[in-house]
């Protein structure tokens, strides 16, 4: 034995450490102590060398088996667990429904934003290239200091950046915005097409499902139809090989069909036309200068980007050293869906929509947690039991954070259906269309997160519980800490916190959004007709005209270059001057509207000085100009009537001053606004209609005009409709914060009502007590929804503040905004509290009718 | 009844061998003595701790090490339902293997 102890081995650490970790606990120790035994029996008999050499062999070769059989316990153990589950899911009903119910509400929603930011974030990146596609896009800095970022560049820029710079793989133009009578003799409509470059097939993923990519656009006079306008116009025919006319540019053959661009694309579905064929129309297409075209860069695989964007400038300057210049830089592809130029786009309600499923999750696992904890003292005699029995603390731990990521499993598997269910009415919120196709990535995320959610709301009870002292949890003497009562009220505080929150912001912007739909424009918007106009259109107008007048449902029709909402073609700085102009005043962004004499009568707006364009005054066009208010005050002009006035270096006179109107959206201030008076160059058609015979006039306008102009059938659209989409992001957002605050509210009050019922069973006998002392029914109810009344108030308190400045900060985004007032914040104080009672006081009130004698016969 | 494996059956083996003497050494290095196998320490205590839960086998705390804080090391023996199963076997083996010997096999 001595000898044995002098040699006392020593067996290496590491593997010893290892097999402590793998073995389990049960078994720990004996398998320690062998390895230990022959350890140090090879010890004395071979040496250390092969002491060691065995030791190690062994654990390696024993960590396979470890594994195995750990995992099989492991998973004979869930067995178990879940037989204990069921047991108790199915005695307490209620309880499991309020955390089945609202882990599965927080997941589903969880798991439908997922897909609605996988699918906001998936665009534009089915494009092959998309990692080397960019868009040049100019900076100018405005005399007030802001940045105003624009995706319009001159016609020439594209070659010339493709004859200097070798990085480049391929350039394309991009017209987008003009709109032709498309088809055939029989049957055209009001298109809007793209003219690109013929590398545009190359750069994107055009897919062709007629036609040659490499040759289509080679020629003018080609254009590439997608399937849905070669099915309008040639149904049943093969559209290749066809001729089809485009507006007054001729006839043009199809050499080529492709597929539209797909939903998750920024690029809209347009047929394509050569840049070329817009000579035809006598365009300049190699000019520097102004410009009304996208230019998009493909680059070589190594190129440096900044050292590429530093260059644009310079070679913009190189080529055209007359003009001015403004910054010109690059932004991928990929960003244009998500980023709008000048800040804001979808990404804000990317970061919106996620934050709030994440808050609404948590809520779901706050009533776990609130729940587990206040009924611990229930489970406490079981915890007893197997502790008494031998269960390790850690064992314990992991049985009943197993059970939360249990029930988490069961609520996600439910979610899913639900998310699924759903998935319509997010396609009709958002406006997107999301397909229910989860991928492995998406999938493996999604579990992730279920699991996650499990844990986060059972650590806490599952510490708390396997803590518990085994003698006290089976005497029943467990009374749960103070620390966890105050934390429950800390969590229904912040519960209601959330509610408070978002049911002031959904009045808050449903107040903002009727004020935008509701507030006086300065003109009169209803029951006008919109109709769109191209250059040909234009020279039948005179024929429109007079046949429309007669028909008496037509009151009065004008043409002009804005669309009333979102349309406008602006001017500035030294492009205006005028007679008298002090040097001290430049002229902001100002806008500039081609409009006709009828435009003030079929508005009905009224003049602030002088006259509108005439009939009368031939000179009008060409010669006279009109502004508005807004203009004449920040020109500083005190009798503008009869001023000249100097637009890019053409010559106007003032004849008037039109009382300010809004003639852009609310989201905008009033600005200087010039009329000026043309033949051609409008883009609208604006009718006022008689409010009774609609349906009559209507089809009268659309059968008149396809007399007019064979084949034409417009699009009619009436202009309040039209209004009502430039708020539509706005509209979403009272759609989307009504859901979220519905599902804040419903979650919390579940939660509020499973808390107080349980509260009100453990204190049976105090309200019996209480009662039989004298108390009233009111007093009691009073009495037990004080504790829940205080965290109420202490949320809205705090959060009142918070969402004030948060609306406030919101409604900075408008110029005109309403007030938000006192009474949204009352309103929604009012209604938690009101919720919160009636979650808590139906328990009350049904534990304070109950008989004494019923709840104290057992003492 | 089900039929315990071959694994199961040389550990069972082992232990009726060994008598009251069997714990995870002893066991390892009989299995090794009478069947060649090396089974390791993970393996082996798998084997023992299922078919603890099956009722084949007893586990039996011994004394205490005699040494500072020493803990008592796990004995094994065999329990009614491992004894039956060892009987079960060695009748399944019989009847398997009647009426061949060692020559049936050579190749002609």
């Amino acid at each position: 034995m001595s000898t044995l102890r002098s040699k006392d081995p020593n067996p290496p650490r590491l593997p010893e450490w290892i097999i402590q970790r793998l073995a389990w606990a049960e078994d720990r120790f004996s398998i320690q102590e062998n390895f230990h035994e022959e350890y140090t029996y090879i010890l004395e008999t071979g040496g250390r060398r092969s002491a060691d050499l065995w030791y190690w062999r062994q654990l390696i070769r024993s960590i396979f088996p470890f594994v195995k059989f750990s995992i099989y316990w492991r998973s004979v153990m869930i067995k178990n667990y879940l037989k204990l589950l069921f047991r108790s899911m199915n005695k307490h009903k209620g309880y499991s429904f309020i955390n089945i119910a609202g882990l599965t509400v927080g997941l589903a929603c969880f798991i439908l934003i997922s897909l609605w930011i996988s699918f906001e974030i998936s665009y534009d990146r089915f494009h092959e290239n998309r990692d080397n596609l960019y868009q040049v896009i100019g900076e100018n800095l405005l005399p007030n200091g802001d940045l105003h970022i624009f995706p319009n560049t001159p016609a020439a820029l594209a070659q010339a950046l493709k004859m200097e710079r070798p990085e480049i793989k391929n350039v394309s133009r991009s017209l987008e915005w003009l709109e032709f009578l498309l088809g055939t003799e029989e049957k055209r409509f009001l298109e809007r097409v793209r003219f690109v470059d013929p590398a545009f097939l190359q750069m994107f993923a055009v897919e062709f499902m007629k036609g040659n990519p490499k040759t289509a656009l080679s020629q003018p006079h080609s254009i590439i139809l997608t399937e849905n306008i070669a099915n309008k116009h040639f149904p049943d025919q093969d559209a290749l090989g066809q001729e089809i006319l485009v507006g007054q540019i001729g006839s043009f053959l199809v050499t080529g069909v492709i597929k539209g661009m797909p939903v998750n694309s920024s690029l809209r579905s347009l047929c394509l036309l050569p840049v070329e064929s817009l000579r035809d129309m006598g365009w300049d297409i190699d000019k520097w200068g102004g410009g009304n075209y996208h230019t998009y860069v493909h680059l070589e695989e190594e190129a440096n980007l900044e050292f590429f964007k530093a260059q644009i400038r310079g070679i913009y300057k190189k080529y055209a050293p007359n003009w001015e210049v403004s910054k010109l830089t690059l932004r991928p592809i990929t960003k244009i869906h998500l980023y709008d130029l000048n800040g804001g786009g979808p990404i804000v309600f990317v970061y919106v929509f996620s934050g709030l499923s994440i808050f609404i999750l948590l809520l779901a696992m706050v009533n776990f947690t609130n729940l587990s904890t206040a009924r611990s003292s229930l489970r406490a005699k079981e915890i007893g039991v197997r502790k008494a029995a031998g269960a390790y603390r850690q064992q314990l731990t992991w049985q009943i954070l197993m059970e939360s990521i249990l029930v988490a499993l069961f609520s996600g598997c439910f979610a899913v259906v639900i998310a699924y269910l759903l998935l319509p009415v997010l396609n009709q919120l958002t406006g997107a269309r999301i397909d229910f196709n989860v991928n492995g990535e998406m999938a493996l995320f999604l579990t992730g997160i279920v699991i996650l959610t499990g844990v986060i709301s059972g650590i806490y009870p599952a510490f708390i519980l396997s803590s518990m002292n085994p003698v006290r949890a089976i005497k029943g003497a467990v009374k749960p800490g103070k620390n966890s009562l105050l934390l429950r009220k800390v969590l229904i505080a912040f519960q209601f916190s959330l509610s408070i929150f978002m049911i002031i912001a959904m009045f808050g912007v449903n107040k903002q959004l009727k004020y935008l739909k509701t507030k006086e424009l300065g003109y009169n918007q209803g029951n006008v007709v919109a109709m769109g106009l191209d250059q040909e259109i234009s020279g039948h107008y005179r024929t429109i005209q007079t046949e429309f007048m007669r028909n008496p449902d037509i009151l009065s029709m004008t043409r002009c270059s804005s669309n009333m909402g979102t349309k406008s073609t602006t001017t500035g700085g030294d492009a205006v001057t005028w007679e008298g102009k002090p040097n001290s005043i430049e002229m902001p962004k100002t806008h500039l509207m081609r409009a006709d004499p009828e435009f003030l009568a079929t508005f009905q707006i009224d003049m602030l000085h002088g006259r509108f364009f005439s009939n009368e005054f031939p000179n009008d066009v060409m010669e006279s100009a009109v502004i508005n208010e807004t203009a004449m005050k920040t020109m500083d002009l005190k009798s503008p009537v009869g001023k000249r006035l100097t637009v890019w270096n053409q010559n106007f006179r003032i004849i008037g001053v039109i009382k300010d109107f809004h003639f852009y959206s609310l989201h905008d201030e009033i600005q200087p606004l010039i009329f000026i008076h043309r033949f051609a160059g409008y883009s609208q058609i604006f009718i006022r209609v008689n409010p009774q015979n609609i349906p009559e006039t209507m089809s009268f306008i659309q059968n008149k005009t396809k007399e007019i102009i064979p084949g034409y059938i417009p699009n009619l659209r009436f202009l309040d409709d039209n209004l009502d989409n430039i708020y539509i992001t706005e509209q979403r957002m009272v759609t989307g914060t009504r859901y979220f605050t519905f599902l804040a509210i419903f979650i919390s009050c579940i939660g509020l009502l499973g808390l107080a019922s349980f509260s009100v069973r453990q204190r049976t006998k105090e309200i019996a007590i209480r009662k039989v002392l004298g108390a009233s029914e009111g007093n009691i109810v009073l009495k037990l929804f004080k504790e829940t009344l205080v965290c109420v108030l202490a949320a809205n308190i705090v959060v009142c503040p918070i969402a004030y400045l948060v609306l406030q900060g919101w409604l900075q985004n408008y110029a005109y905004r309403t007030t938000l007032g006192i009474g949204i914040f009352i309103l929604a104080s009012l209604l938690t509290v009101v919720l919160a009672f009636l979650s808590v006081g139906w328990n009350v009130l049904k534990a304070s009718l109950e008989n004494p004698v019923d709840s104290l016969r057992y003492e | 009844m089900k039929e315990i494996s071959k694994a199961e059956e040389m550990v069972l083996l082992a232990i009726w061998r060994l008598g009251d003497k069997a714990y995870g050494v002893s066991i390892r290095r009989q299995i090794r003595k009478d069947t060649g196998k090396d089974y390791t320490y993970g393996t082996l205590y798998g084997l023992l701790r299922q078919m603890d839960h099956k009722g084949y086998i007893q586990k039996i705390r011994g004394e205490p090490l005699p040494k500072k804080g020493g803990r008592s090391k796990s004995y094994y023996k065999l329990a009614p339902g491992g004894n039956r199963a060892l009987q079960d076997a060695m009748e399944l083996h019989k009847r398997m293997w009647k009426d061949i010997d060692e020559y049936s096999f050579e190749e002609s």
